[in-house]
């Protein structure tokens, strides 16, 4: 009798640590919404024949609902901040266990990291995943020299100083949780223009790490083992700068490993992209005026291309992605 | 007898505050370089830019007004963070500063051209063996990147067939 | 069998520093386990002034080394190893050879055993310094884990935690915000420094013993208490009898009362009280010898500070204590010195109050704060009425009481990324 009770006593902590550590964590809902993207996708239906990957150059610059609204493309953005290509790789491995698309997007940006940044970026990519294999991958992978494992899977040892500044959004989300994105694209509607740049510096060394270009070939190799198309793109960002040395290298791997590659930085002119007006801030991301420029043309470009199917034919999906573009066409307005 | 105990004990308290006082004088005089008292482990010797008689120094505070009207500014966010680097840039040189709480502090020079050069007298266009001759002890070298540190102060050169094409300070900061 | 598993995990620990340190350690345990078996006969002064003398030399060495280190320069390029628990294991085998001497105990026959008197790691870091002839008896005893020693041990060592890390941790932040820019911070906020190290030094240095205390309990080891809410003390000869227990204690043993303690004249008795402080300030470091200094005095004529109010002695005393606590708040005397002054020229309490929250703890931080200081003042005052109180009470109410600790110590510790450099990229959360 005595241990029962000791046992229940136990057990009734525990839940409240679990419900602590809960409390305590980002909800990323209404304030830095960029760390609940990951998660959006595994309330999703899963069946899209595009998804992308990438850094924010992806989940600000390609929107999945002027895609199919377009062309009947069924995309989904599995973009986040920062996010490095391991981190990719990862994320690629965990959404082939859902579904299988017919063509994967990887913006190319990425491959100039081969450390992980920050701590910050790592939380918002990582916090939100399920548990998997993947997410032990890329916790491994990513961590920064002050993190340890251990305070991934008990939030409570990172964010226990939050406790002051819990705010109405820590109890509101608590249990339940809500859609920042419309298939993984993050709608920023403000513009501020292009006016003045830092001047280009000039790097020791322009090529990219072997662990980047180790992973470009798991993506690569995971995508030929599934049957799914690769392709590259360069979002068309003025800053950071894209350079030229950068730009050859990813031109011969593609050529070597026959992948297609698209630079958008080079037809900005031609997506129609101004950067007095389509950019939020001042030239690293397009705002919605030019993601959508940017989505129409990049859809145009698979449709002619891939062998896509058009869902605006498939009663079934069209129901679903109508209800979205409404959505879509009511957080836009 | 007593008195002598006491006047005894009196003359080595006297001594032993003198010499505290004395070695701890010592200490403030060598480190009392920039107005704040440190310890001598703090001590931080730094790299500085001298341009045009005025010295700019990494993590000091930035003010706007002081350094004139810039050719260009811009402001380069973090995505998903609120963290803004800003860019003034100015006829030879160009600095990046960061935020700390509510100061804006120099995080980086970068000198645009052969008007700048540095404390040590080296400017890009120089060679190698200049590079090699003014600065004495070793750096690290990363490809063609010969970098210099100074406390948490570096200078970074970027070296192309001999000669120096780029010199950037950088202060070392998390 | 248990004994040497635990002096081998001692001894490993102990190397995990560095195998220098061995060298050290092993010096002093030798010379004072044979020094010991040979205290008979003519030569038994000379054999015992030797011992202590080399090793007392060698702590004495060390703590001029350090000093000097810092002002001459030539020195900073000899790189002595300084052994970790140096202070604490001379302070032991001293005691332990001078015991033997006195015939108060017999030496140990066993070299083994004595190592692990000297060895014995919990207590090598931080104190408390043992008497061999308290401690000889749990520590060679059989070796039994009683399950109520392993609750109770636990809640010590979570009760040390939670000193640490809740309320040691949170000052220091005020404390470094604090002496990080002392030609802002002085007078009014250099005063808010001193009082609040001395809760924050006992926090720390209590929660250690707390720790080392519990974790020997859980072992059947039972170590004497260290401190007795020394706060409460209404002057400062009061105050040493409550502060560091077992280091007062040894220095009234084996350095007051050889010097003739008390039974001599009034002069020489200050005197020798004075020297005791002198030597208690070496002791904690070359630099500490002026703060050691005051102390001697003020404990030899600590009477003529006391009042007829017991409540307004206790708040004269923790004052002149805390100010007193200058010289470790700010390492450098000059500057300590300086800041003390400060306090009684720079008067600008105003400016402190209306920037008091902007020294690195906001509202919610400060409540926590101050919270957990009254609770550990009650704890402290009713000290032996809480611990019997736990002893006896329920395992079910123990199991409470540690997952309680443990999720306070979790939520309010102050530790992880959360209060670095990264903060303010976190602000926004």
């Amino acid at each position: 009798m005595k241990y029962i009770r000791t046992i229940a006593i136990m057990i009734i902590f525990i839940l409240i640590f679990i419900l602590l550590n809960m409390l305590l964590s980002p909800k990323y809902m209404t304030d830095l919404v960029e760390g609940s993207m990951i998660s959006q996708y595994y309330r999703e239906d899963k069946n899209h024949e595009v998804i992308f990957i990438g850094d924010c150059e992806v989940y600000a610059n390609f929107s999945p609902m002027v895609m199919y609204e377009e062309q009947g493309i069924t995309a989904y953005v599995r973009g986040s901040s920062q996010q490095l290509i391991w981190q990719s790789y990862s994320i690629l491995e965990e959404t082939l266990k859902y579904e299988k698309p017919k063509i994967v997007v990887f913006n190319v940006n990425s491959m100039r990291y081969d450390e992980p940044v920050s701590e910050a970026y790592n939380r918002l990519t990582i916090d939100k995943m399920k548990w998997s294999k993947q997410k032990v991958d890329i916790i491994n992978a990513s961590m920064t020299d002050e993190e340890d494992f251990l305070s991934y899977v008990f939030p409570i040892l990172r964010y226990h100083s939050r406790f002051d500044k819990l705010t109405k959004e820590d109890f509101e989300y608590l249990f339940k949780t809500k859609n920042n994105t419309h298939n993984g694209f993050l709608i920023n509607k403000n513009i501020k223009p292009v006016e003045n740049l830092p001047t280009k510096r000039k790097l020791s060394n322009y090529k990219f790490a072997d662990i980047c270009y180790d992973y470009l070939d798991k993506i690569n190799k995971i995508c030929k083992d599934n049957n799914i198309e690769l392709v590259l793109i360069k979002a068309p960002s003025l800053y950071p700068y894209w350079y030229d040395e950068y730009e050859e290298q990813i031109k011969e791997y593609a050529q070597r490993n026959q992948i297609d590659y698209y630079n958008f930085k080079d037809k900005i002119d031609e997506i129609g992209i101004d950067f007095s007006m389509d950019t939020y801030d001042a030239g690293l991301h397009l705002n919605l005026d030019g993601a959508t420029k940017m989505s129409k043309y990049f859809a145009k470009i698979l449709k002619d291309n891939y062998n896509l199917i058009d869902y605006r034919e498939n009663e079934e999906i069209n129901n679903i992605y109508q209800k979205k573009l409404t959505e879509y066409k009511e957080a836009i307005k | 007898m007593n008195k002598k105990i006491l006047i005894g004990v009196l003359i080595v308290i006297v001594l032993i505050i003198g010499v505290i006082v004395y070695m701890s004088t010592n200490k403030t005089e060598t480190t009392d370089t920039d107005g704040t008292s440190k310890t001598a482990q703090e001590e931080i010797e730094s790299y500085a830019f001298n341009y045009n008689g005025k010295e700019i120094k990494l993590g000091a505070e930035f003010s706007r007004e002081e350094f004139g009207q810039e050719l260009g500014y811009s402001e380069v966010p973090s995505c998903a963070f609120e963290g803004v680097d800003k860019t003034y840039t100015y006829e030879d040189y160009e600095i990046t500063t960061y935020q700390d709480g509510d100061k804006e502090k120099i995080r980086t020079i970068y000198l645009l051209n052969e008007n700048a050069q540095t404390e040590e007298g080296v400017k890009i266009t120089d060679s190698l063996d200049d590079l090699k001759s003014k600065y004495q002890e070793g750096p690290t070298i990363s490809d063609n990147k010969y970098t210099y540190t100074k406390g948490d102060t570096s200078i970074e050169f970027i070296v192309e067939n001999e000669i120096i094409t780029s010199i950037e300070y950088v202060l070392n900061v998390e | 069998m248990a004994n040497i598993i635990l002096l081998i995990l001692s001894i490993a620990i102990y190397l995990s520093f560095g195998l220098t340190n061995a060298i050290y350690i092993l010096f002093s345990t030798i010379t004072t386990f044979f020094a010991a078996k040979n205290l008979n006969g003519k030569n038994k002064k000379i054999i015992l002034i030797t011992t202590i003398v080399l090793n007392v030399g060698i702590l004495l060495f060390m703590k001029l080394y350090l000093f000097g280190q810092e002002y001459i320069t030539a020195l900073q390029d000899v790189n002595i190893l300084v052994p970790v628990g140096i202070a604490y294991y001379t302070l032991q085998v001293v005691s332990y050879i001078i015991d033997v001497y006195k015939g108060r105990i017999e030496p140990q026959e066993s070299f083994f055993k004595y190592l692990l008197y000297v060895i014995y790691i919990p207590y090598l870091f931080i104190g408390p310094i043992n008497r061999y002839e308290d401690i000889s008896k749990d520590l060679y005893a059989k070796r039994k884990i009683k399950s109520e020693n392993v609750w109770n041990g636990i809640i010590r060592i979570l009760w040390g935690l939670l000193k640490k890390f809740v309320i040691a941790g949170r000052i220091s932040i005020l404390i470094s915000t604090i002496t990080g820019d002392t030609e802002i911070y002085k007078g009014a906020y250099a005063l808010l420094a001193m009082l609040l190290y001395s809760i924050q030094l006992y926090s720390d240095f209590s929660g250690g013993i707390d720790i080392v205390i519990g974790a020997s309990k859980i072992i059947g080891i039972n170590l004497k208490e260290n401190f007795n809410a020394p706060y409460m003390a209404e002057d400062v000869k009061e105050f040493w009898r409550r502060w560091h227990i077992s280091l007062s204690t040894w220095l009234k043993d084996y350095v007051y009362i050889p010097l003739g303690g008390n039974r001599c004249s009034k002069i020489r008795n200050k005197v020798n009280l004075i020297i005791t402080f002198l030597i208690s300030g070496i002791w904690h470091g070359i630099h500490y010898l002026l703060w050691g200094l005051i102390h001697g005095i003020l404990v030899a004529y600590s009477k003529y500070l006391k009042t007829k109010w017991k409540i307004l002695n206790r708040i004269i005393n923790y004052i002149i204590v805390s100010l007193l606590w200058c010289f470790f708040v700010w390492p450098d005397t000059i500057l300590a010195l300086k800041m003390l002054v400060s306090v009684f020229t720079n008067f600008n309490y105003v400016d402190l109050f209306s920037n008091i929250l902007n020294l690195g703890l906001n509202i919610p931080n400060i409540i926590v704060l101050v919270l957990s200081v009254i609770a550990l003042a009650i704890f402290d005052v009713k000290k032996e009425y809480f611990i019997n109180k736990i002893k006896t009470s329920k395992i079910e109410i123990k199991t409470c009481l540690i997952c309680t600790l443990v999720i306070f110590i979790l939520v309010f510790g102050i530790y992880g990324i959360g209060f670095n450099v990264s903060e303010f990229i976190y602000s926004k959360f």
